[in-house]
């Protein structure tokens, strides 16, 4: 533990031993393309000093597959290799290598989605993070409902050029505490503390044990599946231009039967159909800005992908230490605006529910 | 060979098609890019420079690898502990990218080495620093270059991008930034009434520097040279001579005790009746007795092991140490300390990764914090105080270093350095106005340079021979003649002053200023460093002095309005 501390010194300052052994003994498993996106968020969990990670990649040839910027490895287990060396005490697989060691038998060859589906069932990982949809034949969907019903965070993250999403789905119960700085109890304190009033407390032994313990408050936030995030983009009115996009990229992308990749003009002209069919009216600027998009279309930018997997990182650590509220549910990074924000989709119900749920539910004095 | 082919490709077709242009991909394969500092941020940064298609990249850092590195600098590994970081991250990146030609210095960003013209040779410097003072000095040189600047930082969850042009935008010395902490501490804080843990912390650094390191004037306790661990010495062995290892031994204790005495007994008694005249503190002091001194210097050599301590300084959810505990290690260290001293006959610096050092000021802290009931910290935090540790974190890296490396690609694709975005990472989302969503990475309008800023107003390029042209020649040529100042006085930033301007009534001309006034640039090496140079009017400018061979004289204003 010493040698570890000593590595770990800095982000134990910031969040604790507690967090830091509950990374350690986390498990997380990454599948999707083996981009650049992939890597950086690989490393950054590595370097944290995760417990467990496995990385499975789409199988076979995949028509339209985006040009990506890796560099770690040039396959699988190349990059395996240089994640071990980065941290030589985390367990790092490919997703084939692990279920060879851990499931011998278990599995018959079956199609990406049935493999992980029993990979999630065996419910080993807490974390699944799905690294770009896959063109021609999208697995998102699925995946995510999978994991819903084996208790596994979900996390699906695209990059598009100069863009970057990230949709979690943590289920319609995630728990997380969160420092309460409104409990009536701590107000009592500080004004004792401070002597400037005599305050006469029933409990007053047992306050002055708890003097240095924050008091928490268990949180609950219910989110909407990732069918249900893509499906209210385009019943709401007021979706943003950056929705529209990936809900127009993932439909186009899905119908992709070209090998080669389309020129922007062709791609623009779908974007208008798609528009119009979905009866989407947008102001002129944005308008400009969706035919700008269109050009960032299955390309991959290294420095995006390093801010996204940041971004993804810093969550993934937030949902191991369950101390802090994830980014409920979407995030979206504009490399030429400068801007990461967080908005919130989802169907009404759910957006009433989680928000009622929030106010009223039970505080708990640790 | 292949493989490397497609990778470059994939690279450039995703700045084409971000883009629009070929010619952006054709800037960024041209052009030469200086990275200062390879740490955290720096380490990210270069990655992604590498992969975003720069080929010419040159990387200045002074800095050796440590353990608490490999968090987070994934270019590093345990086996590198010791190494220089830009050779390290130079060797990393050239096998990760083949392709990439990256050069590396080992040395200060503020050495005399790296002339104007080196900067010069930049399309843009990104500022990866971990310290105000170079950062100060890169934003300076970067001014007088005229090339822009993309200054990072990262602490913890947060982080920064600022790109910088002066003169066309706010720069890095705009707003004054806090100096560090000690220096604002006054004295009789830290010598007669701290008032938090961090006074006690210092006073404890203060201490230790006083008995076994370089005594310097600003230290608060330089009055007690008497207590110097040489000076000790030299008083007990000219004593006697007699037996050695039980000598040894003595004169550590009589040392122990004679320290311990003077500094938490002693002193602490003297602090006692000065506050007995004023009426507002109260309060009486909590101090050591001369039995528990007793006791402790029994037996202390068992009871605890630098393995020991060392565990616990890493965990940070010990206990604070009881005045009784401290009271032992203290003696604990300061034993360890003496027979370290005793071999290498040297000075001993500070040390906050060094267990023994780090006790000592922790103990040192605690039993001054109790006995002026403050609330003491343990050795993991005094750790973090002492060392002025800064918690960091790979992915507020990674997104530092995303963010910085495409704004410097929006900037090389026609954008002006203003009409980038100062980006802020944050811990907590932070409401948008005009959106309705939050933002934790947010852009900030880049704002116009302040009024008062010497760097970007006043700064004063001088061009010439350094090894022909005096310092007279620079000053009446120069400054007077073609600039039409009137100098009242030049420096150097380390406080050399090479011109005064004579007093009217008391026309003293010192035979060391003539002897100055005669000597070439080059002799008093003064050239390629900024200069300060006040006008007899009271307005403050910069100078550097660019070496050039058998070039004329000239002077010129860089920001003439």
């Amino acid at each position: 533990m010493s040698a570890t501390s000593a590595i770990y010194d800095r982000q134990i300052r910031l969040w604790g031993l507690e967090t830091q052994s509950k990374i350690s003994t986390s498990k997380v498993l990454l599948y999707g393309y083996h981009s650049g996106l992939l890597e950086e968020l690989a490393k950054d969990l590595v370097l944290t000093g995760i417990g467990t990670l496995v990385i499975g990649e789409y199988s076979g040839e995949t028509l339209g597959k985006p040009t990506l910027v890796n560099y770690l490895g040039q396959d699988l287990e190349e990059l395996v290799k240089a994640l071990r060396i980065l941290n030589p005490n985390a367990q790092i697989h490919t997703m084939n290598s692990y279920i060879e060691e851990n499931l011998p038998g278990r599995f018959e060859k079956g199609n990406d989605v049935q493999t992980l589906s029993r990979l999630v069932e065996t419910r080993a990982f807490g974390i699944f993070g799905l690294i770009g949809e896959k063109v021609g034949s999208p697995v998102g969907l699925s995946l995510d409902r999978i994991c819903r019903d084996n208790n596994t965070l979900f996390a699906y993250v695209e990059t598009v050029g100069a863009l970057g999403f990230l949709i979690l789905d943590l289920g319609s119960n995630y728990t997380y505490r969160s420092m309460n700085k409104s409990h009536p109890s701590s107000k009592a304190r500080n004004i004792a503390n401070n002597k400037s009033q005599v305050i006469t407390l029933d409990d007053s032994d047992e306050e002055k044990e708890q003097k240095s313990q924050p008091s928490f408050v268990e949180n609950t936030l219910f989110y909407p599946t990732l069918e249900e995030v893509f499906s209210s983009i385009l019943s709401q009115r007021s979706s943003q231009k950056y929705l529209i996009f990936l809900t127009f990229m993932r439909q186009y992308n899905e119908q992709c039967h070209a090998n080669s990749h389309p020129d922007v003009q062709e791609i623009q002209k779908q974007l208008e159909m798609f528009l119009q069919l979905h009866n989407i009216v947008t102001r002129h600027s944005e308008l400009q800005s969706l035919y700008n998009f269109c050009s960032f279309m299955n390309v991959e930018m290294i420095s995006v992908s390093s801010c996204l997997a940041g971004i993804l990182g810093r969550e993934i650590v937030k949902l191991i230490s369950r101390n802090e509220k994830p980014i409920f549910n979407t995030f979206i990074f504009d490399a030429f605006a400068c801007t990461g924000s967080i908005v919130q989709v989802a169907s009404r119900v759910d957006r009433k529910r989680s928000r009622q749920d929030e106010a009223d539910s039970i505080v708990y004095d640790i | 060979m292949d493989n490397e082919c497609q990778d470059k490709n994939n690279i450039y077709e995703g700045i084409q098609k971000c883009f629009g242009s070929l010619q952006v991909v054709e800037t960024v394969r041209q052009s030469k890019i200086l990275l200062v500092g390879v740490g955290g941020v720096g380490s990210e940064v270069l990655k992604n420079l590498a992969f975003s298609g720069f080929v010419n990249i040159h990387l200045v850092d002074l800095d050796t690898i440590s353990v608490s590195n490999l968090n987070r600098q994934f270019l590093f590994r345990s086996e590198d502990v010791g190494k220089w970081k830009a050779i390290v991250a130079k060797e990393r990146i050239e096998k990760l990218c083949p392709w990439s030609q990256v050069s590396a210095s080992v040395d200060n960003i503020r050495s005399r080495k790296f002339p104007l013209e080196f900067f010069k040779q930049f399309v843009a410097v990104i500022c990866a620093l971990d310290n105000h003072k170079a950062r100060l000095y890169v934003n300076e040189v970067c001014a007088f270059a005229q090339i822009p600047m993309f200054e990072t930082g990262s602490t913890g969850y947060q982080g920064q991008v600022i790109p910088i042009l002066a003169g066309s935008t706010e720069c890095y010395s705009c707003e004054p930034k806090p100096q560090q902490q000690n220096e604002q501490i006054p004295v009789c804080t830290i010598r007669h009434r701290p008032e938090t843990v961090e006074h006690c912390i210092v006073w404890a650094m203060y201490l230790f520097d006083v008995l076994f390191g370089n005594l310097e004037d600003s230290n608060p306790l330089s009055d007690e040279k008497d207590y110097k661990i040489s000076y000790l010495a030299s008083d007990s062995v000219s004593n006697s001579e007699t037996k050695k290892t039980d000598l040894d031994e003595d004169w550590e204790n009589m040392t122990c005790k004679r320290i311990f005495h003077k500094f938490f007994i002693e002193d602490l008694q003297s602090i006692q009746e000065l506050k007995k005249d004023t009426f507002l503190s109260l309060s009486t002091l909590k101090i050591p007795s001369k039995e528990q001194l007793n006791n402790c210097l029994l037996n202390v050599q068992q009871k605890y092991s630098i393995e020991e301590l060392k565990k616990e300084e890493q965990n940070p959810h010990q206990s604070v140490w009881t005045s009784e505990k401290a009271c032992e290690v203290f003696i604990f260290c300061l034993k360890q300390l003496l027979r370290k001293w005793k071999e290498s006959q040297s000075i001993l610096m500070f040390d906050e990764n060094d267990t023994i050092s780090l006790a000592f000021v922790t103990a040192a802290s605690t039993l001054r914090a109790e006995a002026f009931g403050i609330v003491p910290k343990n050795s993991f935090d005094v750790r973090g105080a002492a060392g002025r540790i800064i918690p960091a974190l790979s992915t507020t890296n990674a997104v530092i270093g995303g963010v910085v490396v495409f704004q410097l690609l929006r900037f090389l694709s026609g954008s002006p350095v203003k009409d980038l975005y100062n980006a802020r990472l944050s811990q907590v989302p932070r409401p948008r106005p005009r959106h309705q969503d939050e933002a934790i990475i947010s852009p900030e309008v880049i704002r116009s340079p302040v009024e008062e800023c010497i760097i970007c107003h006043r700064l004063i390029l001088v061009s010439c021979d350094a090894t022909k042209v005096t310092v007279m020649q620079f000053i009446e040529d120069g400054l007077k003649g073609q600039l039409k100042l009137d100098p009242f006085s030049v420096a150097t930033d380390s406080g050399f002053i090479i011109y005064e301007a004579e007093q009217d009534d008391q026309a003293i001309s010192t035979a060391s200023s003539s002897k100055i006034d005669t000597q070439t640039i080059a002799q008093l090496q003064l050239e390629e460093q900024p200069l300060s140079v006040l006008d007899d009017s009271g307005v403050n400018y910069r100078a550097w002095i660019k070496h050039q061979c058998d070039v004329a004289l000239t002077t010129e204003l860089i920001f003439r309005e």
